[in-house]
């Protein structure tokens, strides 16, 4: 089957034993890969009501079609879980070079039952499966970690999926870390392995992925380098390889899209425009770094590694943070000292941690500390001030590693900290117990639906307008009588970019259509505009229906009301909007037709997309 | 009259500049400077649709009027990270 090795491996680490399955073409066809394919390996194989952090739990490392076979901007691989924060579906991805590696060594996925009674990792070297005892890397770092690893098997190529001390210890924020410095942050994953006992996955292989028109897929790579080089994004995508993702971080900031002050606060009044602009990589690029970084097959390009020597927080080479990162450790908790950002960062990277939970959680804290909610007693004697540098650091660090309370506390997420100090609820911005992102539905509307009503709440990389709205400044987009549809159509094309192994940035390039171009070459399908739009609704449903088995319902995705504007900001870019999410929410199930209290698809919807007989039956529709 | 225009992030980057001072005529429009300033800085993606036009902190309307001393801010955004 071109594009895919045809094999999934299963591993169960309560027996140690694992077992090879094939990957059926009609599951590929109908599923695609990614999260496709995890949700309904998933979907049939999770009991309702399982533990997220007990043995039931099954953790899938997944690639795409794409996914190591030379197509352009596909370096991604995704991970599948259920969510300990949310108690629902989980999926996040990351770049790099593990999921390349991980179909050379042989599988398309890995999907992880039980739980070690000891740490372990998984060694998979050209189709050899190994569990091995991970007790000399166990309480060890993400780079340390990755050192001894290769050091151990022998192996300098290997690459390594990893959880930092976080993850061991369980905390709700907890990533999984690949390549030092690449996260699959999201939803609590690094704790779902640290509840395995599983310290990290490591591949290598030298096998190659079969690819139906070589030829063919050649030409559609050199048409997508001539489009960055030459195309109407031109500009734009080369300021985004020398700069990535904090092009824009200052313009975000005094616009209204960065939240400021736990989503309390304006830019261009609480925050600094100095500030803001020393957040970008235009500032901070000439002081700090020593090399750029891509991630497999990407022309792009837009990562960086840094080195800081000196100062108050030297931490050596680390990588550039994000703008993700750089908002959620700068205007969201009034943050001006870059050193300081960088430094959270590479604790984050270090130990494990999802920067935006974990920026989020801390500016949470600081607003409580603020409003006399939190006392020095509860965080040990830090003066958790707005834009205090030095306690924003001690506080970052006591969350990662957990050497206090406080830090206990905090490791939990902003929403677990609330339940367990039984305060603070006030001022959480969560949807289902997890941190919004940073782009502000105030600015980007569309925003609303997707942080509810996406089977993964509070992403903004799943499909939606919101990545539209926060691009345009016409007032129209406020409205959403007529945006269902448009709504629902990004949604779908969003879930084949996602679970093909392509990257969000595609967004720079000016490259349209990218995976309609991409996957014919490479897999020998048929694969239009019908098709591409069936797949990704059918993947949406996959992922919907998982939710909803866990009994779970549109009611329960409540989001937080500063990121909708009740009350209107009252001044500032964004003065008085408030955003009418209610009825981006009943555009979107209108269009997609799922009853709006239940949020039950109908069952003439999922027949015609096929391949969802199982959840039919299931869920009893 | 003569007015200061503000580039953030991206516009900076390309422009090479923080601020450029034009000297207009009376009466322009957040529309017009904005065609004025495609023509002055061709390399600039000034498209209309994607430039926030920030007009004393607020997002300015296309056809709203600019005076002598109005704090102007041009800038496009995305997503990611």
């Amino acid at each position: 089957m071109n594009g895919y090795c045809g094999k999934m491996l299963f591993v169960d680490l309560s027996t140690g034993r694992h077992e090879v399955q094939p990957l059926e073409e009609d599951l590929a066809g109908q599923f695609i890969g990614g999260y496709g394919i995890g949700a309904k390996v998933l979907f049939e194989r999770m009991e309702p009501g399982s533990d997220p952090l007990g043995p039931d739990n099954i953790m899938g490392f997944t690639t795409g079609p794409l996914t190591g076979t030379g197509a352009l901007l596909s370096g991604r691989y995704t991970l599948v879980c259920k969510s300990p924060v949310t108690g629902g579906w989980n999926d996040a991805n990351s770049g790099g070079y593990f999921g390349p590696e991980l179909k050379k060594a042989g599988f398309d996925a890995i999907f992880i039952q039980g739980a070690s009674k000891t740490p372990v990792y998984l060694w998979i070297h050209d189709g050899e499966v190994e569990i091995k005892d991970a007790g000399a890397i166990w309480g060890k770092d993400v780079i340390e970690t990755e050192e001894i690893l290769k050091s151990a098997l022998g192996e300098k190529s290997l690459r390594a999926a990893v959880i930092g001390p976080a993850g061991e210890k369980l905390s709700l924020m907890a990533a999984v870390i690949n390549d030092g410095h690449r996260a699959a942050g999201r939803g609590g994953c690094g704790a779902v392995m640290g509840a395995k006992k599983l310290k990290a996955v490591v591949v290598r292989g030298t096998q190659e992925v079969p690819v139906a028109d070589p030829e063919k897929l050649k030409a559609v790579n050199q048409e997508i380098v001539d489009t960055i080089k030459n195309g109407p994004a031109a500009r734009i995508a080369a300021a985004f390889s020398t700069f990535g993702t904090t092009m824009m971080t200052g313009a975000s900031a005094l616009s209204g899209d960065s939240p400021v002050k736990n989503w309390g606060g304006v830019g261009i009044v609480d925050y600094s425009e100095e500030a803001a602009t020393r957040f970008e990589g235009a500032a901070m690029d000439p002081r700090y770094r020593v090399k750029k970084y891509s991630c497999a097959h990407c022309p792009i390009g837009c990562g960086a590694i840094y080195e800081v020597n000196d100062g108050k927080w030297p931490v050596g080479e680390t990588g550039r943070p994000e703008y993700e990162t750089s908002a959620a450790f700068g205007c969201l908790m009034l943050n001006e000292d870059l050193e300081a950002l960088i430094k959270c960062n590479h604790i984050c990277n270090i130990y494990g941690l999802d920067t935006i939970s974990a920026g989020a959680t801390v500016a949470w804290a600081i607003e409580c500390y603020e409003n006399g909610i939190l006392s020095k007693a509860d965080t040990g004697g830090i003066d958790l001030g707005w834009g205090n540098a030095e306690a924003i650091v001690q506080t970052t660090q006591e969350m990662a590693d957990q050497s206090t309370e406080f830090g206990k506390t905090l490791a939990l997420g902003s929403a677990g900290a609330a339940q367990k100090l039984g305060k603070g609820a006030e001022y959480l911005i969560t949807v289902k117990g997890i941190e919004l992102p940073m782009h502000d539905p105030r600015l980007g509307p569309g925003f609303t639906r997707t942080y509810a009503m996406d089977p993964t709440p509070a992403r903004h990389v799943k499909g939606g307008l919101g990545l539209q709205h926060m691009q345009i400044s016409d007032p129209s987009k406020y409205d959403p009588e007529g945006k269902g549809q448009a709504d629902l159509e990004a949604t779908a094309a969003q879930e084949i970019i996602n679970t093909a192994g392509l990257c969000l940035f595609k967004n720079f390039t000016g490259v349209q259509n990218i995976a309609r171009k991409l996957i014919p070459p490479v897999t020998g399908w048929h694969f239009d505009a019908e098709e591409e739009r069936n797949a990704g609704l059918r993947i949406f449903h996959m992922r919907h229906a998982f939710n909803l088995r866990e009994g779970m319902k549109p009611g329960d995705f409540p989001l937080p009301k500063r990121s909708v504007g009740e009350p209107p900001q009252t001044e500032g870019p964004l003065k008085g909007v408030t955003v009418d999410y209610k009825g981006f929410n009943q555009n979107f199930f209108k269009a997609i037709g799922w009853e709006e209290t239940t949020g039950r698809p109908s069952r003439s919807s999922l027949e015609q997309l096929g391949g969802m007989e199982y959840v039919i039956d299931t869920l009893g529709l | 009259m003569r007015i200061t225009v503000n580039f953030s992030s991206l516009f900076r980057t390309l422009a090479g500049v923080d601020q450029v001072e034009l000297e207009v005529a009376g009466g322009v429009t957040a529309d017009r400077l904005l065609s004025l300033l495609a023509q002055k800085y061709p390399d600039l993606p000034l498209e209309r649709d994607k430039t926030f036009f920030l007009l004393n902190g607020q997002i300015a309307k296309g056809d709203q009027m600019i005076r002598e001393g109005d704090q102007i801010r041009l800038f496009q955004l995305s997503a990611g990270g």
